[in-house]
């Protein structure tokens, strides 16, 4: 079993793949609303039965009501159909793309039939909702690789669940531990190996801004846990050092002089 | 995409109505056809009947030997697996590594099911190579090579360039919207010229990081591509086919990144912020105080 209660009605489903010392998680979050159960993420293929039997150990059998993908790369939205056949019919929430650029959110016609999940709706951006009783705001990432992405806050338990971009390796033998769990916290070679290996842009930001980003919105929500797809969750308290070790791993400046291990 | 501006606070939507008709977006695959043919990228899976039959026309009879994935996202290689099966003496390329400072996470591509198309219980039959920056394909007439994706979304992908016509597939950098009698013409056959203000409303969409650039050095890295490659053409995956003035088009993306970088000041970001997730004493101002609603 890889599942943990993070805090109160927050269920951490860990999975993750293997590349020789390095571990990433695929992570799903299972919100408990009450009367009903946001899945977030439906993850890969892979993990499918871990992750049924792990639902169904929270749920009792009744599976999720909702399915809030935090974006539409294969790996992150491959079981619904799976899902639909174990549980019925499920409401699915997808991040849509900007039309038009910049600030503006629209639907798309057709878009969620381009990305491969047909019937899934829209995400609203930027307003509270209430999904399954859980009151969550889906948000746009400040940082992400694929362009069609989201992020959420949980009001209820202060979570704020990441995608891309926000995320770190762990080691053989971490997969179920917090930030607070570790030693000295998140370890700075596994956040800086993961942004080094995902995005790459780093050498045309201004980190500045992106601190100052990451800081405004961590400021205003202050986060129980922040919670990635991609990574180990980090409790609150650890969330000024695990800002600190993003900004260094994106600063490839000098790579010569910090290479990553 | 319809062209009528929508009213939407702090958003400049008025250059839509310079566009007659519905707005299109180009979701583009290419064939490359001679002794030996390629298909670069797979179009989107709510098009599977159709992309079959497009890329049969493409090859008037022909084999196809290649399939390249310029990377793992699903309105660009969501066709692979019917393709291949369609196609079984194709050869499946897919980017060996990452296309950042790091090699990337050895073990992403099996998370999208390269040799095993999810669901059939066996593996699908045709050959899988790895191609890199440098690696090099001669169809006869066309010499292709695959070179680093500077402009990219998923870390797992790579661009092409064909050395015969010079032609840049930057795939995601450099689209733009066209209006709807323009599906199939190229950028220098518009009636509608393509504008700054276009280039940098596509790019605000696709690269999200441009709110947070260092508009100096996107200026640089752009120049090192122009030098790399200063191709005679571009063919884009979102975006008309450009055969004049390459450059010109190029460079409109350093505006663009500067323009979109204001976006991501410090003030800005707090401002949205602060009107996305407002306290309980600035609810009622703000008018964003409700919950419970699909709105």
């Amino acid at each position: 079993m890889t599942l943990r209660r993070l805090t109160d009605g927050v269920h951490w489903l860990s999975h993750c793949e293997a590349d020789g010392e390095r571990h990433l998680h695929l992570s799903e979050y299972l919100l408990d609303g009450g009367d009903g159960y946001v899945l977030v993420d439906s993850g890969s293929t892979r993990f499918r039965d871990d992750i049924v039997a792990e639902v169904n150990a929270v749920t009792d059998g009744a599976g999720p009501d909702v399915v809030v993908l935090a974006h539409q790369v294969l790996p992150h939205k491959e079981n619904l159909p799976a899902f639909e056949a174990e549980w019925g019919d499920l409401e699915v929430v997808t991040a849509v793309p900007r039309l038009g650029g910049l600030d503006l959110i629209a639907d798309v016609p057709g878009f969620t039939d381009i990305i491969g999940v047909s019937g899934a709706r829209g995400t609203v951006l930027g307003r509270p909702r209430d999904l399954a009783g859980r009151t969550i705001t889906c948000t746009r990432p400040l940082l992400t690789d694929v362009t069609v992405s989201q992020w959420l806050f949980d009001h209820d338990a202060r979570l704020l669940v990441t995608a891309e971009a926000f995320g770190h390796y762990h080691a053989p033998g971490d997969c179920l531990k917090t930030s607070a769990d570790l030693d000295g916290g998140v370890d700075q070679r596994h956040v800086t190996r993961f942004y080094r290996d995902k995005l790459t842009f780093l050498d045309q930001l201004d980190l500045g801004k992106v601190r100052a980003a990451l800081e405004a919105l961590l400021d205003r929500l202050d986060p129980r846990y922040i919670a990635p797809i991609h990574g180990t969750p980090v409790a609150g308290e650890d969330a000024d050092a695990y800002v600190d070790s993003v900004l260094a791993a994106m600063d490839v400046s000098d790579l010569e002089a910090r290479p990553v291990e | 995409m319809g062209s009528e501006a929508p009213a939407v606070d702090g958003v400049d939507t008025a250059h839509w109505d310079s566009f007659e008709g519905d707005r299109h977006q180009h979701q583009s695959a290419y064939v490359l056809a001679d002794e030996r043919s390629l298909l670069f990228d797979t179009l989107s899976p709510a098009s599977t009947g159709g992309a079959l039959d497009l890329v049969d026309r493409a090859l008037d009879g022909g084999n196809l030997d290649y399939v390249a994935i310029s990377h793992p996202e699903g309105n660009h290689a969501g066709n692979a697996f019917a393709l291949l099966e369609a196609h079984p003496e194709a050869t499946l390329l897919v980017p060996e590594r990452g296309a950042g400072h790091g090699p990337g996470f050895g073990a992403e591509h099996d998370l999208f099911h390269l040799s095993a198309a999810p669901d059939a219980g066996e593996g699908i039959g045709n050959r899988i190579e790895y191609v890199a920056p440098g690696d090099e394909l001669d169809l006869g007439a066309f010499r292709v090579e695959f070179v680093p994706a500077v402009y990219a979304d998923h870390a797992f992908s790579v661009w092409m360039v064909e050395r015969t016509t010079d032609t840049l597939f930057p795939v995601d950098w450099l689209g733009f919207h066209h209006q709807a009698a323009d599906c199939v013409t190229f950028a220098d056959e518009k009636d509608r010229a393509v504008t700054e203000r276009d280039v940098a409303q596509f790019h605000g969409n696709v690269f999200p990081w441009l709110q947070f650039a260092d508009p100096d050095a996107v200026d640089a890295r752009v120049e090192e591509v122009i030098e790399a490659h200063d191709p005679d053409r571009i063919a884009p995956a979102h975006g008309s086919v450009i055969r004049e003035r390459p450059t010109e088009y190029m460079r409109m993306f350093k505006s663009a990144a500067r323009e979109i970088s204001r976006q991501g000041t410090p003030e800005r970001i707090r401002e949205r912020v602060e009107a996305t997730f407002p306290r309980e004493d600035e609810r009622d101002e703000l008018g964003t105080g409700e919950t419970g609603a699909d709105r």
